[in-house]
């Protein structure tokens, strides 16, 4: 994961020193993690940087196959325990969330996967959505939300239950910065 | 929307489909991923995805200690000049820690040992450094803990 300064900085150094510069980055969107909108994407855009989106479902959250009533967390959480706390504070909040995309994607007649496939692909920064199938009725589902598209109304509604900008957990965002993960850079 | 609407990656001028199919599931589960999707399976899977217009294809060094690069390799035997691949480089590949990072020595080792993993399998990984093999997620180094 890059910072926004760091893109910005790749960028100045390969030109003043005649190089090519990069031209592409892999970053996490999803509705329920949003935080690339506030500079990484619009850097992309900037810059003309390819984009490629992972974790449209954001790691298994808009999956469908989670349902609050059930207390069921998505199948990775014993493998990356980490992102899947759903003890935290923050994370309750992203469970209520993902609860309520799963409404609003009932009440539109989509499956989850087609509006969070869909949301992802309606940012002009995004170049590519990667979707991570385990089988080929998970692909079947990603290939069906492909052909979806998200009206005005359904992207505002997205924005009300979680405002633009939101990651509800720091991790989400790919990485924890070098400067706050090691203390050692924080303290003389 | 739909999957023939293809989009370009950025000023590449290199247009991709909107869906790219990510492969760190596929492999027998060395790595810490816990790869759940077999190489037979993961080789039906990108076949049914290129078939379906499918055209850009993720992968890593990581993504199952290699396995996830041999899987893509075999799956595109023939087929390579049809695919924008993306691999990356950076992460802990063996216990020597020159086997990681960003330094050129070790690009070059990563760039080299994916493309291998095309020639093995008969597909062509020809230019290294074109957009067509675009490490898309290369990391700065953590500052040298002690």
């Amino acid at each position: 994961m890059f910072t926004p300064a760091q893109l910005v900085e790749a960028q100045w150094l390969a030109t003043t020193n005649h190089l090519i510069p990069p031209l592409g980055n892999q970053v996490p969107y999803s509705m329920l993690v949003r935080g690339n909108e506030r500079d990484v994407l619009p850097i992309a855009q900037q810059y003309g940087l390819g984009v490629l989106a992972y974790g449209p479902l954001a790691g298994g959250w808009l999956s469908g196959s989670f349902v609050l009533e059930a207390g069921k967390p998505p199948t990775r959480v014993h493998t990356l325990p980490g992102r899947y706390d759903i003890s935290g504070p923050s994370s309750e909040r992203k469970l209520l969330a993902a609860d309520s995309l799963a409404r609003l994607a009932d009440k539109l007649e989509l499956s989850l996967v087609d509006l969070a496939v869909g949301f992802a692909l309606a940012h002009p920064a995004i170049s590519s959505v990667i979707i991570g199938p385990r089988s080929e009725e998970h692909l079947a589902a990603y290939l069906r939300a492909a052909d979806v598209r998200l009206g005005e109304s359904v992207l505002d509604a997205i924005d009300d239950l979680v405002p633009p900008g939101t990651n509800f957990v720091e991790r989400d965002a790919g990485a924890i910065v070098p400067s706050i993960e090691f203390a050692e850079l924080r303290r003389r | 929307m739909s999957l023939s609407e293809l989009r370009v990656f950025g000023r590449s001028g290199t247009p991709i489909s909107p869906l790219t199919l990510g492969t760190m599931n596929f492999g027998e589960g060395t790595g810490t991923q816990g790869a759940p999707t077999g190489a037979e399976e993961g080789i039906r899977i990108i076949h049914a995805a290129l078939d379906a217009g499918i055209t850009a294809i993720d992968t890593a060094d990581v993504y199952s200690q290699g396995e996830s690069e041999q899987v893509v390799g075999r799956a595109l035997r023939g087929r390579r000049d049809d695919v924008f691949l993306a691999t990356k480089f950076h992460g802990q590949m063996s216990p020597n820690p020159a086997h990681s990072g960003n330094s050129r020595r070790w690009i070059t080792q990563a760039v080299e040992a994916a493309c291998a993993g095309c020639r093995r399998t008969g597909s062509t990984c020809t230019r290294r450094t074109g957009p067509t093999t675009t490490p898309t997620s290369w990391k700065p180094s953590p500052p040298l803990m002690t």
